[in-house]
């Protein structure tokens, strides 16, 4: 910017010249790193003949280009599932410094954390709670290359026994079955950019909780915010207008997943569920919802944009594996922002502004969805309805 | 100034404080007149002497690697020479005795002549369990993420602009931040000339509109971008800037724990202040980056805006008070929108401004 003078920001007042070149656009695309997704399922979890030899009988002949990770990891799905075991299970919690960056970033159900070293604290209490604790793999989607490094979306259940304290309190000696996805990002044997949801809500009702009141109980002890949060638009439209239309034609997998979400959730238009959607649907959720059938996630969808009537759905990262032939399966993070101003499950309406974020794997065959795994931080909601409000200066 | 068009030198490009902080970090990478010859690169240069100053205690570090008149303008005003650095870095390893300090991203530039511009982006974390200007210990965890910019020659940083996050630190401490602000800000000394209210903020001239970028064709230029970002939010008050300057999913975090979540909240907390500062005028001060098309560009801006405080806000009914806020940001950009940005801003010395009784 040769106009600009040294020092100031803005260049001598001498031109005219019209600043707006485009109109407002919301465009729902963010912007995503370059990154190949695999075409087949060659390196996946259900082309490995029972994980648990993997487990027992580590090592072997490298099967794809992995700059900087152990020699004896096969490939990315063998390093996300022998990482976990190591640290979870064997309890070698400290290999934790060789497979965390320093400074890694890991948003959870109830914020978000900074650091290896917070990673080794939350993963000893967790385990002090539940030392029998088994983290059983169900599903790694993943994409990536050695250059940009790999992103990994990790569906697990935790199986164990709380017979140790836990921030929810002493031992309740319950066995607890949880659903869990975890997304990272890692690059030369180290993760630095981790989503995970634990699905609180479950765990704190498979402990024999009241969610609603534990959540209105915990929601008092947080700090009241120095500045009360988002008052803003939500964005799914500007100002009169409509949301944005896709490309009904495009192409890809990708495209027919964006598509889908964006026209239930932003445009309302549930018919899309018995378009996109297989008869025998499966809808696994936070908190043990279990839906069978179109019909009923249809209620769900319906349920949820009752209570936030002006709730914009977002796709904040999207990668999936899989061909036409055997099918795909998408690993989605996405956000729900909406104000909680109808009746509902979550109790008479707040007028609070809430941030639900959550994690989807989607099983897709013969063009259409037949089965979904998603969490999300419902418990954080929960909170975030019931937290104290700021006090003003 | 040279900008790097890659991230061969940067933290992203040496994962794992294994390597960030061994001793022996081989040969030299670039041309650093004057510097250690322990260090290899810039961001080596940046990230261990942070190392040995805070976590190993060398606090007297400083005075191999600060100019004897260093300017610091901190959290709390200007902090002038290297004795005062001295003093001050004591006073918060003693006040956070385990404090750690992790490098998340160094942005730099180079004059071509020996002298570089540095942009750490850092995380501290720490507990007080020792005395410090705000009390007794208080035995809480403080997380707070902070930035520092340093211009640096010849071994030494002849000056500094650093934000702490202080409000954030004070928060978590556990105090009822605008009571403190109150308390120090009338301990503070008042104004040498007794009314601050003398100028004009500076961004119309008179009954005049604000200046018009003149229009950028070619290549994606990331100084010119985000100097018409902050200039067409800012002093035109356009946020549909907003809407094309940023990703849906924006990560946004702020100053004082403020995390945003997607471009209308970032509409409503400039429209937030703006409202409380209607003058309010910014100006760009300082910008350098590094990158490329391909693998995105990280851009440190420094800037700085003045306002009076005529609106209501979170800073309390308004006093008719000037102030001066300035702040750092990073933002990292890909495909023409930022997808990230922290920014951060010296609010708890704006709190004292204004929530003092004098």
């Amino acid at each position: 910017m040769p106009e600009a003078e040294p020092g100031n920001g803005t260049p001598a007042p001498d031109r005219v010249i019209e600043v707006r070149t485009a109109p407002a656009t919301l465009s729902t695309a963010s912007p995503m790193p370059r990154r190949p997704m695999p075409e087949d399922f060659a390196i996946s979890l259900r082309a490995l003949r029972a994980p648990d030899q993997r487990i027992n009988r580590p090592g072997g002949e490298r099967r794809q280009p992995m700059r900087g990770y152990e020699d004896t990891f096969t490939d990315i799905v063998d390093f996300i599932l022998r990482v976990t075991h190591r640290i979870w299970e064997e309890k070698a919690v400290g290999y934790l410094y060789e497979h965390y960056a320093h400074n890694a970033r890991v948003l959870h159900d109830a914020g978000s954390t900074y650091g290896r070293e917070a990673v080794i604290e939350a993963t000893t209490a967790f385990l002090a709670a539940f030392p029998d604790m088994r983290l059983y793999a169900d599903d790694i989607v993943w994409c990536g290359d050695e250059d940009v490094g790999f992103w990994t979306s990790h569906r697990l259940t935790l199986v164990g026994h709380n017979t140790g304290w836990s921030v929810w309190g002493p031992p309740t000696g319950r066995r607890i079955n949880l659903m869990v996805i975890a997304d990272c990002h890692s690059r030369e044997n180290r993760i630095d950019d981790e989503f995970v949801s634990h699905n609180v809500s479950s765990l704190v009702r498979q402990l024999g909780h009241d969610v609603h009141a534990t959540a209105r109980r915990t929601a008092a002890e947080l700090p009241a915010p120095f500045a009360e949060g988002p008052a803003g638009d939500v964005e799914r439209f500007i100002g009169q207008g409509s949301p944005e239309r896709l490309d009904p034609d495009e192409p890809g997998i990708e495209a027919f997943v964006r598509r889908t979400l964006h026209e239930l959730w932003n445009w309302r238009l549930f018919d899309r569920v018995q378009e996109r959607y297989a008869p025998a649907f499966r809808f696994h959720g936070p908190t043990d919802r279990e839906l069978f059938g179109r019909a009923d996630f249809t209620a769900h969808v319906l349920a949820v944009l009752t209570m936030f009537p002006d709730a914009a759905h977002r796709v904040d990262d999207l990668y999936w594996m899989g061909n036409e032939r055997d099918g795909y399966t998408v690993a989605v993070r996405w956000s729900l922002t909406g104000t909680h101003r109808g009746p509902g499950p979550y109790g008479p309406p707040t007028g609070r502004r809430v941030h639900q974020w959550g994690l989807t794997h989607l099983a897709i065959r013969d063009g259409v969805i037949a089965e979904e795994w998603t969490v999300s931080n419902e418990f954080a909601v929960l909170q975030q309805l019931h937290r104290p409000l700021e006090v003003t200066a | 100034m040279e900008m790097p068009q890659d991230f061969a030198i940067s933290i992203a490009a040496k994962p794992g404080t294994d390597l960030l902080l061994a001793p022996d970090q081989g040969e030299r990478r670039q041309p650093m007149p004057g510097f250690e010859d322990t260090y290899v690169d810039i961001v080596d240069y940046i990230v261990r002497i942070t190392h040995r100053i805070w976590e190993e205690k060398d606090v007297g570090y400083i005075y191999d690697t600060y100019r004897h008149n260093c300017r610091v303008t901190d959290d709390s005003g200007l902090q002038y020479g290297r004795d005062k650095i001295v003093a001050d870095t004591v006073h918060t390893i003693n006040a956070f005795p385990d404090v750690r300090l992790y490098a998340d991203e160094v942005v730099w530039a180079t004059d071509g002549d020996g002298g570089f511009e540095t942009s750490h982006r850092t995380v501290i974390v720490g507990h007080n369990t020792g005395y410090s200007r705000w009390g007794a210990p208080t035995g809480r965890k403080v997380v707070a993420w902070a930035i520092a910019n340093c211009s640096a020659r010849e071994n030494e940083i002849h000056e500094e602009w650093v934000l702490y996050n202080t409000s954030s630190i004070l928060a978590q401490l556990g105090f009822d931040l605008r009571a403190l602000a109150r308390e120090t800000g009338n301990a503070l000394d008042g104004d040498p000339l007794g009314d601050e209210r003398f100028g004009e903020a500076e961004r119309l001239l008179g009954q005049g509109k604000p200046v018009r970028l003149p229009p950028h064709d070619g290549a994606f230029d990331p100084e010119d971008f985000v100097r018409r970002t902050w200039h067409d939010t800012w002093n035109w008050r356009n946020l549909s800037t907003i809407d094309r300057a940023y990703a849906p999913a924006i990560r946004w975090l702020g100053p004082t724990n403020r995390t945003l979540q997607g471009r209308g909240d970032l509409k409503s907390f400039v429209l937030s202040m703006l409202a409380a500062f209607p003058d309010l005028a910014l100006s760009v001060d300082d910008v350098y980056w590094m990158g490329n098309e391909a693998d995105g560009h990280l851009v440190a801006t420094r800037w700085s805006a003045i306002g009076t405080h005529r609106g209501n806000g979170v800073y309390g009914p308004p006093t008719g008070r000037r102030v001066r806020i300035w702040g750092i940001s990073q933002q990292l950009i890909r495909d023409g929108r930022i997808v990230q940005e922290w920014t951060l801003f010296n609010e708890f010395a704006v709190l004292q401004q204004l929530l003092r009784d004098a």
